[in-house]
């Protein structure tokens, strides 16, 4: 049985000068209790994206695992970019994402 | 000899307030047919375009039985523009939770604007898809909600942008166009009407307007040189200030949806079974979302602001996908066509069939088409079928609404109380006679 979890992103900005698409996803006590630990954190999106929070940054492929963040904390800020492809515009890129950049954490109370 | 030249009837049905991926997305779900030629639902728990954001949480679609909802759903002007959530110049189709969130001050794990039904719930809609034709690009005209797209499709043209108590300014109505050009038409209605709205009385009392109660024995007993070649059939309005021996089956939320389900049965049940079914063309449409979330953005159509509109600022895309269904022997059984329609298809379709040209009805018409809106005789094809699929005898759990003895008190009540005052001041009898609900109505 999957872990209990959630996913959380939003809109998009694509940036031609950095070349890539980013998001910063700010979790604060609205959103995530501060107990909960990440058990598992899982890239929906349909490319590979730089997940950052604190210290920690992993590159997770297309649907792809990490285990980069078990035990830190959920809340907190997290960042996402998703790099441009050679030659790709922001708009071809932004399309390809449906404007959105997403993540899903699995979550428990962790010792 | 083309096939919207054998088409002797064409009947327009306009349901209210949902949308095309809540009512008909489920068509594209494996579960239910995967099928690959509609623009639905697929991959829900991954695919970005059915991520709806708030406060950075995301929400994803979830099946909904039918059933009354708390409350109507946000789809004004302005919250639909929260919905569509454009991010550089893109609608992004994001914000159905957000709009939600910030209306009902409530937030859920399942926001009930993102529930799609499935098709035990939409048991005649379903029919239709399998056995006729759905329009999967069909759109509201305007981002906006009930009065508007009503405007726009008897109409063409956009006087008002939002619902409130008044009489609607207007001109091209779609039946003084009709009667101008010898057209016969008829409109079936089960308890008030939309029409009085626009305040022409006399269309209203003048031997059109008929009760849907005698739609089927009309059909059964026209003469050829009588049937009408044009009919619309309304729904009791769950808006309607008073009920009268029908009760609200427009699929308007609150309400649920399974009373417009044996609407249309009936509807397709009196044209099915006669044998004028072979020259008839069914159209059932809603009019707007209603703040069901839809993933697919709307076109961009700009329009000026006509003379006279009631407000400034122009529209400059289409509003939300909703459902389109169109049953006739002159489409193809379970068939999908993907084109760009809204309700001004529908009177470009009447200016090609009565005017023999497409551009015949009205310069706003024509603006839409020279941005891509198609004419609803793009879905024909050239040869008729003969089979004629019988209606299902499905029973749905949710057959009539139950409403309590004070309503709420929506705009589009007070409007149409306002008309039936109205309508009633101008000829009181022959209102009577023709709504006998209004009887129950304080002048």
């Amino acid at each position: 049985m999957a872990p209990p979890g959630r996913e959380y992103g939003g809109v998009a900005a694509c940036s031609t000068a950095e070349r890539a698409i980013a998001l910063t996803v700010p979790l604060g006590e609205r959103q995530v209790s501060s107990a909960l630990k990440v058990s598992s954190v899982t890239n929906g999106n349909p490319r590979p994206i730089v997940l950052a929070k604190g210290s920690v940054r992993a590159t997770i492929p297309a649907g792809g695992r990490s285990a980069a963040f078990d035990r830190e904390p959920v809340a907190g800020t997290w960042t996402l970019r998703a790099d441009l492809a050679a030659g790709e515009s922001c708009d071809d890129a932004l399309r390809a994402v449906a404007s959105r950049l997403t993540f899903r954490v699995g979550f428990g109370c962790g010792e | 000899m083309a096939a919207l030249d054998q088409i002797k009837t064409i009947v327009v049905v306009i349901m209210e307030n949902r949308s095309f991926d809540h009512v008909l997305g489920y068509l594209s779900l494996p579960r239910y047919g995967g099928r690959t030629d509609v623009d639905g639902l697929v991959n829900l728990d991954t695919d970005p375009r059915f991520a709806s954001e708030y406060d950075h949480q995301i929400y994803r679609p979830f099946p909904m039985a039918d059933g009354p909802l708390l409350h109507d759903l946000p789809h004004s002007r302005r919250e639909i523009a929260v919905q569509l959530a454009v991010s550089g110049g893109t609608p992004t189709m994001s914000g159905f939770v957000r709009a939600y969130v910030e209306a009902s001050h409530s937030i859920v794990e399942q926001p009930p604007p993102l529930g799609y039904l499935t098709p035990d719930s939409v048991f005649m809609s379903d029919f239709l898809a399998r056995n006729y034709l759905v329009c999967d690009h069909w759109f509201a005209p305007l981002p906006t909600d009930t009065q508007p797209n009503r405007v726009m499709a008897f109409t063409g043209s956009a006087t008002v942008d939002d619902t409130k108590s008044r009489i609607i300014p207007h001109r091209n109505l779609v039946f003084d166009w009709l009667t101008r050009r010898g057209v016969r038409w008829r409109a079936y209605h089960c308890g008030f009407s939309f029409f009085p709205l626009f305040g022409e009385f006399d269309h209203i009392l003048g031997g059109n307007f008929h009760s849907m109660r005698q739609l089927a024995s009309d059909i059964a007993s026209d003469d050829d040189d009588e049937v009408p070649q044009v009919i619309f059939v309304e729904p009791e309005y769950g808006d309607s200030p008073v009920h009268f021996g029908f009760s609200p089956n427009d699929n308007h939320p609150p309400d649920p949806i399974g009373p417009g389900e044996h609407f249309l049965r009936d509807i397709y049940t009196a044209l099915s079974s006669s044998p004028r079914w072979a020259q008839t063309m069914l159209v059932v449409i809603h009019d707007e979302h209603g703040g069901f979330f839809d993933h697919v953005a709307p076109l961009p159509v700009k329009i000026p602001v006509p003379a006279g509109a009631l407000y400034q600022e122009p529209f400059v895309t289409t509003g939300v996908r909703v459902p389109a269904l169109i049953a006739s022997p002159f489409v193809r059984g379970g068939t999908c066509y993907r084109g760009n329609l809204d309700h001004t298809s529908l009177l470009q379709l009447f200016a090609e069939k009565f005017a023999g040209d497409r551009r015949a009805y009205s310069d706003d018409v024509n603006r839409r088409l020279d941005q891509g809106i198609e004419s609803v005789s793009s879905v024909l094809s050239r040869e008729a079928r003969r089979d004629v699929p019988a209606a299902p005898a499905t029973a749905v759990s949710v057959t009539q609404v139950l409403r309590s003895t004070k309503p709420i008190i929506n705009e589009n009540q007070k409007a149409l109380l306002l008309a039936g005052q109205k309508l009633l001041a101008h000829d009181r009898a022959r209102a009577i006679r023709q709504f006998p609900e209004l009887v129950h109505l304080q002048s």
